[in-house]
């Protein structure tokens, strides 16, 4: 799969942006091979460049081709199938059910393709040090939990990209390391690619491509 | 798992004012419909209880008429020309006219010296209009040249008029139908110098023609050889219509002065009010139906809204729309379903109560009517199905794409 940025500039952008930028208004492509770090202070458009790739901004200029073809032309069921099959990601708002238990969210995508075993996804509720938390609503859950919670959930669907959006903002640095390591091994065990946005390089890991937008 | 997502913003009033609002418009809906169905024999059947209309119609007398003719002044009596009786024919309303033959002699009759009955004697008079007018067939009913035995053919209403009024006040005996109809009467005719006695006997009783009836050919005989004129124009006129309620006609007749046989226009007017009612309740049922299914779309507009942050979730998770309408879809098709299973209930008591009546008029109720209106009913619902399901994958869509 090769996603290539070709010219876009989203509505409204200072000039100043596009002048420094990597990605606005150049030609970028990459496939799902990469692991790409995406940083940026705040403000600058991370979240923009996510929203892009799938498809529910559509205000910017220029072409997102996915495989070739424009994102704008694809319909609504084919956009749900790119995030459904290709594309998983962890919002920057998380998106979960404030109303449901951490286990209820994670199995409302589970149960798309039944991806993992309960058994799995209570090995990773315990390498992400969430396990006592999976029968409690998220609403009563602190953001970092959340957070570990949507990487969790994240990870229970067929991808070939994981796009993730400041998605250790609220972790401590130890945290940080070992969900990043669990992220990359089921990434690998998948052959997908990564894109991770953040406010900076603190991600200890190799990426194939480090972009500043 | 979506439908607890999803199911958190519904409101159960909401969804019960517009359950019981769609049961109350498919319960009147149904209701009209399957009544209609149940007695639209009694209205097309043309020899039955609402068959074609057989009115007969005179010109109004006014006092003038009267002391105008008492004078002599004017000899006109009040009949109708033959270009009034052509324009009555042409009406769209009108299947055909016939008009009241009247004899312009003398007759008289008188029973027997040797009858079991009281002898009389009185003055008469006869009319006759064609065959196929009158309401009763009878074998006896026939008179061609050269017979000495006329049958005739009386009102009902007069041989109740004789045995509960005159008979009870005179102390005379009651006469049942059958009992008059072998009584041998003598009727003597004359005019135009001439003079010729015939027997009768009354040989039926009519419900529709309000006069002492002969045979058609022998008062066109009778007149031709006794009577003063040979053609005289007729003073009433027999009308078929097909439709007794028909306010042009009706207004045609008041404008002309032409009066109508009360009866006939109380059974008009019981037409045209039941029409009325059912087109008011297939009306009001239409209205609340569509209230209703106005307060079922709102509804379904608040609790999308009401959702709107989580059909977005779900949609950006990849759920497709078909998945994410579907808990909708459900909770529409249930409750539609719902209100037409439950409607049956009530449709059944209200059938019931109508039923007997029209059993008692002597028309069968098919049982066949419920599955006729069944059918279409459910149709009518799943049509209604269909339409919110498109409007819910519509919106579905929109928030999606928002």
């Amino acid at each position: 799969m090769e996603i290539c940025f070709s010219g876009i500039i989203p509505f409204p952008i200072p000039d100043s942006l596009i002048m420094n930028s990597q990605i606005w208004g150049r030609e970028f492509s990459f496939n799902k091979n990469d692991k790409i770090l995406v940083m940026a202070e705040s403000g600058k458009g991370k979240t923009t460049f996510i929203n892009i790739m799938l498809g529910t901004r559509k205000d910017y200029s220029g072409k997102l081709y996915i495989n070739n073809r424009d994102i704008k032309e694809f319909s609504i069921n084919e956009l749900s199938m790119l995030r459904k099959d290709k594309f998983s990601i962890v919002p920057q708002g998380l998106m979960l059910f404030e109303q449901l238990t951490a286990w209820e969210n994670i199995q409302l995508n589970n149960k798309i393709s039944n991806f993992f075993s309960d058994d799995e996804i209570i090995e990773l509720l315990t390498v992400f040090d969430v396990i006592d938390q999976k029968d409690k609503k998220c609403k009563q859950l602190s953001f970092g939990q959340n957070q570990r919670i949507a990487v969790i959930r994240a990870l229970c669907q067929k991808y070939e990209f994981l796009l993730l959006d400041e998605p250790f903002s609220h972790l401590d640095v130890k945290n940080k390391e070992k969900i990043w390591n669990t992220i990359c091994k089921h990434a690998n065990r998948q052959n997908a690619g990564i894109v991770i946005t953040s406010l900076s390089d603190d991600v200890n890991n190799s990426f194939t491509k480090k972009i500043s937008v | 798992m979506i439908w607890k997502v999803l199911k958190s913003n519904i409101k159960i009033p909401q969804l019960s004012a517009a359950f019981i609002g769609v049961l109350c418009g498919i319960t009147l809906l149904m209701g009209a419909v399957l009544f209609y169905v149940d007695v639209k024999d009694i209205f097309t059947d043309r020899e039955g209880f609402w068959k074609d209309e057989y009115v007969v119609i005179n010109k109004s007398i006014h006092l003038s008429d009267s002391y105008h003719q008492i004078r002599g002044e004017r000899g006109n009596k009040n009949v109708f020309s033959t270009e009034e009786i052509e324009e009555i024919k042409s009406k769209d309303y009108v299947i055909d006219v016939a008009p009241f033959i009247a004899s312009t002699f003398s007759v008289s009759v008188h029973t027997d010296r040797q009858s079991a009955m009281p002898g009389f004697y009185s003055d008469l008079f006869f009319e006759a209009i064609p065959d196929e007018y009158i309401d009763v067939a009878y074998d006896d009913w026939h008179w061609e040249e050269g017979m000495t035995f006329i049958p005739i053919i009386l009102p009902r209403t007069y041989l109740n008029l004789y045995n509960f009024g005159f008979a009870q006040s005179q102390n005379l005996p009651q006469l049942s139908e059958d009992g008059i109809g072998v009584l041998n009467l003598n009727v003597t005719v004359r005019g135009n110098n001439n003079r010729e006695n015939f027997t009768s006997r009354i040989v039926g009783f009519s419900d529709r023609i309000n006069t002492f009836l002969v045979p058609k050919p022998f008062l066109t005989w009778a007149n031709k050889n006794f009577g003063s004129e040979e053609s005289p124009n007729p003073g009433r006129l027999i009308v078929i219509t097909n439709d007794p309620s028909n306010e042009e006609m009706l207004k045609f007749f008041q404008d002309n002065q032409y009066r109508v046989d009360s009866n006939i226009l109380s059974n008009a007017k019981a037409l045209m009010f039941l029409r009325i009612i059912s087109a008011i309740v297939l009306t009001i049922g239409i209205i609340i139906i569509a209230l209703a299914f106005w307060l079922m779309i709102v509804s379904l507009l608040l609790l999308l809204e009401r959702n709107h942050d989580n059909i977005a979730k779900l949609g950006m998770l990849g759920y497709l729309n078909r998945e994410i309408s579907k808990p909708y879809i459900i909770l529409i098709i249930t409750l539609l379903l719902s209100t037409f299973v439950v409607a049956i209930i009530p449709l059944s008591v209200f059938r019931n109560s109508y039923h007997n009546i029209i059993v008692s008029f002597g028309y069968e109720v098919s049982p066949d009517s419920v599955f006729l209106i069944l059918l279409p009913t459910l149709l009518f619902v799943f049509a209604l199905s269909a339409y919110l399901i498109f409007y819910v994958k519509k919106q579905v869509k929109s928030i999606m794409l928002s």
